[in-house]
C-alpha cells in the first residue's frame, strides 16, 4: 500500500528540491529551458544541450529532465533504483574558474550543510556511446551517495568542442532522498502532502513489466530501422530538429530492445554505432547550418 | 648557499591512479633540467594529494655549476711565428675575449692548434626554471588529459593555483591562465581558505588545514584507523593493498567511518558482497574467523558524524537490495535450463553463439580429458556445458558492478541447484588463471575444460583473421594462451598441442589452410618461449629446446629446467657444447650416409662408436621417465670421446669410405644430443 509520511517540521520535499535548485541558477543568470517532449536516456539529448554545447557562443542554461532509463526499472522493489526519474541539468560554456565552488554554493542553497558531510569528487569519465559525447569529470559523493555527474565535455557527436563546457547533472531523488532522510525514493515526500511513490509507483511498475516482458520486440526491431531512416532523409533536407527528434527515439527504441533482453552483444554494438553515426552526423549538419 | 625548491599545482580533484606516476613524471621532469643545466641538488619528495601535486627540491645551488667551453682556433704554426702571436692569433683571442697570454694549444688529428678556455656565463636558476617549467607541466604524464579553457591546455583536471617557491624568492610564470605565488590551499571543506606558504614550513602548514599532503603518511594512518575500527566489532578489515592506495589517494586527510548492514544480505555469496562493497563503494568489508561480518569500514574526507554513517549505509544497502534482486530473479531459472538460452547470444560474428562454442567446449573438454590421468570425464563434460550458462543471468549480463563475477556466479547457482561440487568448480575454475597475477583452478578437470576454452578462443580467432599483430591483441589471445601454457605445466598435462590444434580446428566450418596453421604455430612457438623466459629460462637454452621441438610444452619445459640446472657447472657445460658445435660444424655439407663399423680402424673412432652405443639404451629409459638432467648427465660422458677423436683422429681424411664413415659416426652421436635440445643454439658467454 502506498502512504504518505510526514516529515517532522518537514518542509523538504522533491519539488521544494527542485525549485530551490532552479531558483538558485536562475539567480546566478542562467537561461531557464524546460525537459524535452521526446523519451530521453539523460538531460544530456535535449536539444538545449546536444546542440547548446556546440559553436563558440557563450550559454548558461538550466533545466529540468524526465528521464528514462529502461533497464534500471526494478519493478518499483529497489528504494533507490527507478526506469524513470528526474535530473535537473546546468550547462556552463565556458566554465567559471570557480565552477567547482559555485556547485558547492547550489548545495549550500539547497540547505546541505557540506562542512558537516563527506562531499567527494571521485573520478568518472563519463560516456554517451550513441550521442558520440564524453567528456572527463566526477561523480560527486555525498555521504557515498552519488548525486550530481559532473562533466567537462570534449566532444559532442564526436567534434571538438572549443569552449569546452561544464555539464552538472543533479539526481533530483537522490538530493531529496538524503534531505528528507526517506529510507526509500517512493517514501519520498513529493509536496506537502503526497509522495513520490503516490504520483509514481504504479506507473513505474507498469513500465517495468512493459519494458522487460511485453514490450513487442518486433514492432521494435521495425521501429528503431524507421527511426534511422527517418532521422537519415529528414537531415538530408537540412530538417535538422526533426531528424535530431528521430535520433532521440531510436536511442530510445534501441534502450527497450536491450531491456527487454532482444539484443546479442553483436547487435547491440552494431545498433549503438548506427544511432552514433546519426547523432554525428546531427552535430554536423547543425555545424554546417549554423555556425 | 643553497635553497629549497618547492613546486605545487593545485588542481581540481585528480583521479586517485593517476597521481603517483605524475607525480614521478613532473620530477623527473625537472631533474633531468637540473641535470642539462648543470644545477646541484640533493634529494626530491614527491607528495600529492587528489588536489596537488608537488615536488620538493632540496640543496638546489644557488648558481649553475661552472661550464668550461673548449673553442678551436687557427693551427699553431699560423697562430706563432717565431714565438710571436701573429694577427690571426690576436683575431681569434679577441673573437673569443680572452688574453693572448691565456691561449692554450692542443692536438688534434695530429696538429697542433690553439684553443681557448672560456667559462660559459652563469644565469640565475629562477631564470631557466621560470623559461622551463611550463613546457616540464604540458609533459606531465597521464593516461587522459582534458581541455577547460582558452588556451587549450592539457592536463588530467582543471589547474586552479600554483606555488613556485626556490627559498625565499618566487619563482613567477603562468600556465593555462594561472598565475604561480605563494599561495596554496587547504582542505576543500575544513579550511577552504587560501594560505601562504613557505619552503620550510609546507608539510606543517597543510596538516594544519587539514591536508596530509605525504602520501606514505596519509595511508599508513588509514591503514592503522582502519584495522583498528574493525577491532571495535572483534574483526579484521579486509584489506587489499590496491584498494587502500586507491582511497589513499580519494581524500586529502584520513577519517574513517563504520558501518553496519542487514544480516540477511549475508546469504548472498560472499564476493557479491564484497564486491557490492569494493567496485562502486571502495568499502573495506569486515570479516570475523574468516567469514564477513554485517559491517563495511569507509574512508571519508571529513570529519564523520552518525549522519554521515547512515548515509553511507543506505547506498551500499541499495546496492546489496540489487545484487539481492538479480540473485532472486536469477534462481527462477536453472543452470541446466539457461543453456539453450546461449544461442541468443552472439560469441563471434563468423564463429557463432554462445551455444555453439559451448558445444565446442564439452567436445574439446572430452579430447583433452581422455588424454591426461586421473580425471572424471563426466565432471569435466557436465562442467563444460554449464561453463557459459551464468552469462545468460542478470547478475552477469546486466552490465554492473557485478559483471566481473562471471563463473563464480554460475558455480553460486550451480551449488545452489544440488550440482556436484566438482562441476562447480569447474563452472568457476575455467577461467582462470584469468591473468599472469592470477592462480591455476583449482581441479584439474577444471584445468582441463580451461584448456579447452582458450585452444577453441585461439584457433577461432586465428581462422577469422583477427590474430594479434605487434602491440595489438584485442581479443586476449596471449593472456589466453599464456594461461594455458601454465596449465599444461602446472597439472603435468601430457599433450601434443599439435593434435589438440588440428583437434579444435575440426570442430570449425572453416577451413584451415597451410598459412593459417603456420601462423598458429607459429604464435604458439612464441608464447612458449615467452613462458619459459617468464621462469628463468636463458633465451639460448629456450632456443636450443624449441628448436628440437614445441609441441610438448610440458615435456620443453623440463627439459630447459634441466639445461639450466645442468648449465650451473659451467666449465663443463661449456666443453659440451663446444664440442657439439664442432661436431654440427664439420658435419656442415655432408650428404649423410650410415656407419659401417668394419671401417672403424683408429681406436678413438672405436671407443666413441662404442660408448655412443653402450649409453643409447640408458639414455632412451631415462628420456622416457622425463629424467632429463640424468639423460644429460649421461650424454656428458661422451664429451671426452670426442675430444679425443677430434684431437687424434683426422676426420676430413682425404680417402672418401673414411671419411664418409666418420662423418656418420658424429651425425649418429650428434643424434643423441638433438633427442633433448640443438646444442648449437647455445650462446657461450
Amino acid at each position: 500500500m502506498l502512504y504518505y509520511r510526514k516529515e517532522k517540521g518537514g518542509s523538504i520535499d522533491f519539488q521544494t528540491v527542485y525549485l530551490k535548485l532552479e531558483k538558485f541558477w536562475a539567480d546566478k543568470g542562467c537561461l531557464i529551458g524546460f525537459p524535452y517532449t521526446s523519451e530521453v536516456g539523460a538531460g544530456t539529448f535535449n536539444p538545449l544541450t546536444f546542440f547548446g554545447a556546440l559553436g563558440r557562443e557563450s550559454l548558461e542554461v538550466a533545466y529540468l529532465e524526465t528521464s528514462r532509463r529502461p533497464k534500471d526499472g526494478r519493478y518499483a522493489e529497489n528504494p533507490n533504483r527507478t526506469q524513470q526519474f528526474h535530473q535537473y541539468q546546468v550547462i556552463l560554456k565556458p566554465p567559471p574558474d570557480y565552477v567547482q565552488d559555485l556547485y558547492l554554493e547550489s548545495l549550500k542553497a539547497l540547505s546541505i550543510d557540506i562542512k558537516a558531510h563527506d562531499v567527494r569528487f571521485v573520478e568518472d569519465d563519463w560516456e554517451s556511446p550513441t550521442l558520440g559525447a564524453w567528456g572527463l569529470g566526477w561523480e560527486v559523493w555525498l555521504d557515498g551517495q552519488e548525486v550530481t555527474q559532473f562533466t567537462y565535455f570534449q566532444q559532442i557527436g564526436g567534434i571538438d568542442l572549443d569552449p569546452v563546457s561544464v555539464e552538472l547533472t543533479y539526481g533530483l531523488e537522490r538530493i531529496a532522498i538524503f534531505l528528507s532522510g526517506s529510507d526509500s525514493v517512493f517514501d519520498l515526500p513529493w509536496s506537502a502532502d503526497k509522495s513520490w511513490g503516490k504520483l509514481n509507483k504504479e506507473q513505474e511498475y507498469q513500465f517495468c513489466v512493459y519494458n522487460f516482458d511485453e514490450a513487442d520486440v518486433k514492432s521494435l526491431f521495425e521501429y528503431f530501422e524507421k527511426c534511422l531512416s527517418e532521422a537519415d532523409r529528414l537531415m538530408e533536407k537540412d530538417l535538422l530538429y526533426p531528424g535530431y527528434d528521430f535520433v532521440i527515439k531510436a536511442s530510445h527504441t534501441f534502450n527497450l530492445l536491450d531491456a527487454r533482453g532482444a539484443l546479442s552483444v553483436k547487435q547491440r554494438n552494431n545498433f549503438i554505432l548506427r544511432v552514433k553515426k546519426l547523432a554525428g552526423k546531427a552535430a554536423r549538419k547543425w555545424q554546417e547550418l549554423y555556425s | 648557499m643553497a635553497r629549497t625548491l618547492l613546486i605545487e599545482i593545485g588542481t581540481e580533484e585528480i583521479p586517485a591512479n593517476y597521481l603517483g606516476n605524475a607525480a614521478s613524471s613532473f620530477a623527473e621532469g625537472l631533474k633531468s633540467l637540473f641535470n642539462s643545466e648543470k644545477i646541484s641538488y640533493s634529494t626530491v619528495e614527491t607528495l600529492f594529494t587528489p588536489r596537488r601535486v608537488t615536488v620538493i627540491f632540496q640543496d638546489v645551488s644557488e648558481e649553475q655549476d661552472k661550464i668550461i667551453k673548449k673553442i678551436k682556433g687557427p693551427p699553431v704554426d699560423a697562430a706563432f711565428k717565431d714565438g710571436k702571436p701573429t694577427s690571426s692569433a690576436e683575431g681569434f683571442a679577441e673573437r673569443v675575449g680572452i688574453p693572448l697570454d691565456s691561449l692554450q694549444t692542443e692536438k688534434f688529428n695530429g696538429r697542433e692548434y690553439v684553443i681557448a678556455l672560456v667559462e660559459e656565463e652563469s644565469r640565475a636558476i629562477t631564470g631557466i626554471l621560470q623559461d622551463n617549467l611550463q613546457s616540464i607541466i604540458k609533459n606531465i604524464q597521464f593516461p587522459k588529459k582534458m581541455r577547460w579553457e582558452e588556451t587549450n591546455f592539457l592536463f588530467a583536471r582543471p589547474i586552479r593555483w600554483i606555488v613556485a617557491l626556490l627559498g625565499d624568492e618566487q619563482v613567477k610564470f603562468s600556465i593555462a591562465g594561472v598565475k604561480s605565488g605563494k599561495s596554496s590551499r587547504g582542505h576543500r571543506l575544513l579550511a577552504p581558505e587560501s594560505i601562504e606558504v613557505a619552503t620550510g614550513d609546507y608539510v606543517e602548514r597543510l596538516k594544519d588545514s587539514y591536508v596530509v599532503v605525504d602520501p606514505n603518511d596519509r595511508k599508513e594512518k588509514l591503514g592503522e584507523m582502519i584495522r583498528s575500527k574493525a577491532k571495535e566489532v572483534g574483526g579484521e578489515p579486509v584489506l587489499r593493498e590496491e584498494l587502500l592506495d586507491e582511497v589513499t589517494n580519494l581524500i586529502e586527510y584520513p577519517f574513517v567511518i563504520m558501518g553496519s548492514f542487514d544480516r540477511k544480505f549475508l546469504n548472498l555469496p560472499e564476493k557479491v558482497i564484497i564486491t557490492a562493497m569494493e567496485t562502486h563503494q571502495r568499502y573495506f568489508p569486515v570479516k570475523k574467523d574468516d567469514k564477513l561480518v554485517p559491517y563495511f569500514i569507509s574512508a571519508v574526507n571529513n570529519i564523520p558524524d552518525d549522519s554521515v554513517i547512515r548515509g553511507n549505509e543506505k547506498v551500499l544497502m541499495a546496492r546489496l537490495e540489487d545484487a539481492g534482486f538479480y540473485w532472486e530473479v536469477d534462481k527462477k531459472i536453472p543452470l541446466s535450463e539457461r543453456v539453450p538460452e546461449l544461442s541468443g547470444i552472439m560469441w563471434h560474428k563468423s564463429l557463432g553463439t554462445l551455444l555453439d562454442r559451448t558445444g565446442r567446449l564439452i567436445k574439446l573438454s572430452e579430447w583433452i580429458g581422455e588424454r591426461v590421468d586421473d580425471v572424471d570425464l563426466k565432471v569435466i563434460m557436465e562442467g563444460a556445458r554449464l561453463a557459459k550458462a551464468d552469462l545468460t543471468t542478470l547478475m552477469i549480463r546486466d552490465g554492473k558492478e557485478f559483471t566481473n563475477l562471471e563463473g563464480y556466479i554460475g558455480a553460486c547457482y550451480a551449488l545452489e541447484e544440488g550440482v556436484s561440487e566438482e562441476i562447480c568448480k569447474v563452472i568457476e575454475g575455467h577461467y582462470r588463471p584469468r591473468n599472469a597475477m592470477d592462480g591455476l583452478p583449482e581441479t584439474k578437470e577444471a584445468g582441463v575444460v580451461s584448456l579447452a576454452d582458450r585452444i577453441d578462443l585461439v584457433v577461432g580467432s586465428f581462422l577469422v583473421g583477427e590474430k594479434p599483430t605487434g602491440s595489438r591483441d584485442p581479443l586476449g589471445l596471449r593472456q589466453a594462451f599464456n594461461g594455458f601454457i601454465r596449465i599444461a605445466v602446472g597439472f603435468s598435462f601430457n599433450i601434443s598441442l599439435k593434435d589438440l590444434i588440428e583437434r579444435s580446428v575440426l570442430e570449425f566450418s572453416i577451413e584451415a589452410n597451410t598459412k593459417i596453421v603456420l601462423e598458429i604455430s607459429k604464435f604458439v612457438k612464441d608464447r612458449v618461449e615467452g613462458y619459459l623466459q617468464s621462469v628463468g629460462i636463458r633465451y639460448d637454452i629456450a632456443n636450443a629446446v624449441l628448436s628440437e621441438g614445441w609441441d610438448n610444452v610440458l615435456t620443453a619445459t623440463i627439459i630447459a629446467k634441466s639445461m639450466m640446472e645442468f648449465r650451473k657447472n659451467e666449465e663443463e657445460f661449456e666443453r659440451l657444447v663446444i664440442g657439439q658445435k664442432r661436431v654440427s660444424n664439420i658435419l656442415k655439407g655432408w650428404d649423410g650416409g650410415e656407419i659401417d663399423e668394419s671401417l672403424l680402424y683408429e681406436s678413438e673412432e672405436k671407443e666413441l662408436y662404442q660408448k655412443a652405443r653402450d649409453i643409447e639404451p640408458n639414455l632412451g629409459k631415462l628420456l622416457k621417465g622425463r629424467n632429463y638432467l640424468e639423460a644429460l648427465n649421461l650424454l656428458k660422458e661422451l664429451r671426452p670421446f670426442i675430444d679425443n677423436l677430434f684431437d687424434n683422429v683426422l676426420v676430413m681424411a682425404d680417402d672418401d669410405k673414411l671419411r664418409n664413415n666418420r662423418l656418420a659416426l658424429l651425425y649418429y652421436v650428434r643424434s643423441l644430443f638433438h633427442l633433448l635440445a640443438d646444442f648449437e643454439e647455445i650462446v657461450i658467454d
